[in-house]
């Protein structure tokens, strides 16, 4: 085992370099980061009007190749809440006469990954395959996109599925705690919907119903196509026109969307979860959305309020208080309008001195920012991007980004620097315009026995006690 | 190579989590299809491994350090402890202040981490490939010299007890590898896990804190490993510059000795907790990682639950409908391990037609020598892994340093492939009979609560 290395390796047992001693007082001063040199994004359209978006990228022989369509479960009709998510699940199940187990088996042997997954808004077919194996994969790949059989054995097996999954919801405190903070901040909106439906509309849900939203809204003018990896422009085009300029469909989807209104604001929900090891809390409000000229100040600030390890939520309620194995908080932000989340796991017997630390915390940024704070977090903000593009999958994610809100081209260029320009008062002007503490929701699951009283003593607004089967219905039947 | 740790920060929330059963890590190997990772590895005066990987493509550098000590050199009443003080590790130096450790690598616009197993203690920074110099700044300091006083462990204590719960007590079946270690382990310290039990840290005082750090926490024990947008000849003056006036621990590092005896008979065990569907477990003991035998068995899991088209998922949960989720798991450890099988029933299915189903399953394997096919499908999956494996400097620099402290030749991350392909059919099918036995393993079964007989 301990045999020695190839040619390559050199092993110095003594080393001899005129080191200068270190001056350990201070952090080492050092010199201006490099920038970041990204390859461009080239554009190309196919014969049927699909965009294809492409960063090569040659260190791996891998490629990333994700195809997003413009539709999620915004689309579900009402009371087939979930469709869009079996819809995208099915895809796979069967295509073209090929079974589940069939087209499972050939991308496993490519050595293949294929995930399909469905948001609100968009959702996306992503392969990652080895360069070598791109032109099978892809005939799978369009198989399952242009010719899905959407058999009924798998239909019922993955109702089965999700009416399960809704069961274990009922002990998974981070599930309730997610699920509530939807339906209870965003109200009958579809952002307050559980994205996998209710056991209602999931058992309501047919065969026709998938077909029917399958040929509504697969549409190569509602979709486009992000590479990223080993191949070059020509090489791509030529393949993707073999498997996909034959997508013919004409039509896009325009999408209408009203703006989501907090239903609850003000209000605290304590869901009761007997004998639960913490609190879950989640608070929030609704937020703007992702295209406002805010989003590099509220980038900022949120760093300093939630988004970091020193961030003053997770300073205060882990490092001070130690409450918590963490605290944090994120802005979602959505083609229109979008939330604010603050959260935490806490200890049981200290639910409300957290929940006091939480609003002293919203309050507080609201009240002053130091430049010192400013500093670090544009800092940590900006300096950091260029880690996201590292591997194939996580730079796909970034075009994808790019394109879907139409963002400039030199955007990933120019986000650092924007980053840094962010001035004091944008910053302290994102807190007072988009934490409003008063305006939030709160949202505690744990026991209620043990944490009520303190809660209401609090007087923070109308405490409303609810049960886990106010949220997510009864178990149910099978 | 999958691991099971606890680490210093926690993940974010909001995500939908269908079933979370272990904390994994999953970290990997290179493969021969791929550019060779090239580096150089070193030692210095006072015993510190380098090893240093240069990968210009990004502007980022992954400045690490790995400790060879984990939750096995814990004594049985101190468990909990590697973990507890990898959270003290951050609490600064005479240079640098409560809280500041982390300030200043935020303001560099770095990230930092640690994280803890059964074998070792791993604390890395990612910094833009500027920053290298402040990297080595930070882990001299905790190395040369940490500060530990009384309220930064009063508070870590605090943290972690919270920390357990939200890992562990605060989720279904989060007992799960607690109940599994503590069943297949009798003597050996690998029958708790690296969270340990919270009892023990509250009694650990501050003199035991500080005899483990100058016991473990010595240069000779430590492995630092750097890979990114970094210039070798440069890094080593640098390295050189921070670490070559640590000293010497020059202690006798403890490792364990003890080696679990084979057991005897099958040990089963069902635990009523809040869930809604029975869970089947299987533990099987194997062999470490790095034998040829835990190669094998590499190639078996791969075949038994890689992908959708893996046999149990192909069986039990597509064919059969009688699970959610089936997997199966070698944990890789540095001592003899577990492979781990697990079921999920689907709504209505009986536990003991779970276990029958994933037994016939295993039977299968030791009777039948799986197809040329199935053979062929196995290794490219695994051929593929590699390929995707180390995509990230962080993930390089882990795997550089697990190859040598764990093996002593960091070159197995361009040609531990090798000894995988060197694994045959019959292998696979030997390796399941030789260890797949009723006597050699532990079978858990999670009830709901309300199965129970008062």
């Amino acid at each position: 085992m301990k045999k020695l290395m190839m040619a390559f390796v050199i092993i110095l047992t003594a080393l001899n370099l005129n080191a200068q001693k270190a001056d350990r007082t201070k952090p080492p001063k050092l010199s201006p980061p490099k920038s970041l040199q990204l390859p461009a994004v080239q554009e190309f359209t196919l014969t049927n009007g699909l965009k294809v978006y492409l960063m090569e990228k040659h260190q791996v022989p891998l490629i990333q190749l994700n195809l997003i369509l413009k539709t999620g479960s915004l689309n579900d009709p009402d009371g087939k809440e979930g469709l869009a998510d079996i819809v995208f699940d099915m895809l796979d199940e069967g295509a073209d006469g090929m079974n589940a187990l069939q087209i499972a088996d050939e991308i496993d042997f490519l050595g293949a990954n294929l995930n399909i997954s469905s948001s609100l808004f968009t959702s996306n077919l992503s392969l990652n395959v080895p360069v070598s194996k791109i032109n099978d994969a892809l005939k799978i790949f369009s198989k399952i996109l242009l010719k899905p059989d959407f058999p009924e054995a798998e239909l019922i097996r993955l109702k089965k599925e999700r009416l399960t999954n809704l069961m274990q919801w009922h002990d998974q405190p981070n599930e309730i705690a997610r699920v509530a903070f939807n339906k209870l901040l965003f109200g009958s909106h579809p952002y307050g919907r559980a994205e996998i439906g209710t056991e209602k509309s999931i058992k309501k849900i047919t065969r026709e119903d998938i077909v029917d939203y399958y040929n509504r809204y697969f549409l190569p003018g509602n979709s486009f196509i992000v590479a990223v990896g080993d191949i070059d422009k020509s090489g791509l085009e030529k393949l993707l026109s073999e498997y996909f300029a034959g997508w013919s469909k004409k039509g896009k989807v325009e999408y209408k969307i009203e703006m989501p209104e907090n239903v609850n604001s003000g209000k605290i929900f304590l869901i009761d979860k007997p004998g639960a090891a913490q609190s879950v809390i989640y608070l929030g409000d609704i937020a703007p959305s992702r295209t406002t000229q805010d989003y590099y100040s509220i980038n900022v600030m949120n760093t300093i309020l939630g988004g970091s390890f020193t961030s003053r939520l997770n300073n205060n309620l882990r490092e001070e208080h130690g409450y918590t194995y963490g605290a944090g908080s994120r802005f979602v932000l959505r083609p229109v309008a979008g939330y604010f989340i603050a959260y935490s796991s806490v200890q049981t017997d200290v639910t409300d001195k957290a929940l006091q630390e939480f609003f002293k915390e919203l309050n507080g940024i609201r009240q002053a920012i130091s430049q010192e704070e400013i500093d670090r977090a544009k800092n940590y903000t900006a300096l950091g991007y260029p880690n996201n593009f590292q591997t194939v999958a996580g730079i796909a994610g970034e075009v994808e980004e790019l394109v879907y809100y139409n963002l400039s081209k030199d955007y990933f260029n120019q986000y650092i620097d924007k980053i840094l320009s962010v001035k004091d008062e944008e910053v302290k002007s994102a807190a007072e315009k988009y934490i409003k503490p008063d305006k939030m929701i709160v949202v505690v699951v744990g026991d209620k026995s043990r944490i009520a009283e303190g809660i209401k003593k609090l007087n923070l607004g109308k405490v409303v006690e609810m049960t886990v089967e106010n949220i997510l219905g009864k178990v149910p039947e099978m | 190579m999958n691991k099971i740790s606890s680490q210093f920060i926690y993940g974010e929330p909001m995500k939908r989590q269908i079933l979370i059963l272990f904390l994994f890590l999953i970290s990997g190997w290179m493969s021969a299809q791929t550019k060779k990772i090239e580096f150089v590895h070193y030692k210095l005066d006072n015993g510190l491994n380098v090893i240093l990987h240069q990968d210009n493509s990004t502007p980022i550098v992954a400045v690490t350090v790995l400790y060879h000590v984990g939750s096995k050199n814990e004594g049985p009443e101190r468990t909990g402890f590697a973990h507890f003080f990898e959270h003290l590790m951050f609490e600064g130096s005479p240079n640098i202040g409560r809280g500041e450790y982390f300030k200043i690598v935020e303001s560099a616009g770095g990230q930092l981490n640690a994280n803890t197993s059964f074998d070792r203690t791993f604390y890395y920074e990612i910094l833009p490939s500027n920053q290298l110099e402040l990297g080595l700044y930070l882990e001299s300091e905790r190395m040369l010299h940490l500060k530990i006083d009384s309220i930064g462990v009063e508070t870590q204590r605090k943290v972690v007890k919270e920390e357990r719960k939200q890992s562990y007590e605060n989720r279904p079946y989060g007992s799960l590898l607690e109940k599994i270690f503590s069943n297949a382990y009798k003597v050996h310290p690998y029958r708790w896990i690296p969270i340990g039990s919270v009892q023990y840290i509250d009694q650990a005082k501050l003199d035991e804190f500080i005899e483990f750090y100058k016991t473990f926490y010595v240069p000779e024990n430590a492995t630092l490993s750097i890979a990114g947008d970094i210039n070798i000849e440069e890094t080593k003056k640098l390295v050189e510059k921070y670490f070559g006036e640590i000293p010497k621990g020059n202690k006798p590092i403890p490792r364990p000795e003890v080696v679990e005896p084979p057991q005897k008979n099958e040990i089963r065990e069902i635990v009523y907790d809040n869930v809604q569907l029975p869970m089947v477990v299987f533990a099987y003991h194997i062999p470490e990682q790095g034998t040829p035998d835990y190669y094998a068995l590499r190639l078996l899991t791969t075949l038994l639950s890689g992908g959708e088209s893996a046999r149990l998922q192909k069986e039990i949960k597509d064919k059969k409908q009688m699970a959610l989720a089936v997997g199966s798991i070698p944990l890789s450890l540095e001592d003899p391990g577990l492979f781990i099988v697990y079921g999920l029933t689907n709504v209505g299915v009986k536990a003991e037609d779970l276990e029958n189903a994933i037994e016939s399953e295993i039977d299968k394997v030791k009777k039948e020598l799986i197809s040329e096919y199935e053979f062929q499908k196995v290794r490219n999956q695994i051929e593929s892994d590699f390929v995707n494996q180390n995509s990230r400097v962080a993930g390089i620099a882990e795997n550089l340093a697990d190859y040598l402290v764990y093996f002593g030749d960091p070159n197995l991350i361009n040609t531990e492939i090798e000894r995988y392909m060197k694994v045959t059919r019959e292998d696979i099918k030997r390796v399941a009979n030789k260890y797949f036995t009723k006597e050699n393993r532990v079978v858990l079964y999670y009830l709901p609560k309300s199965m129970e007989k008062k």
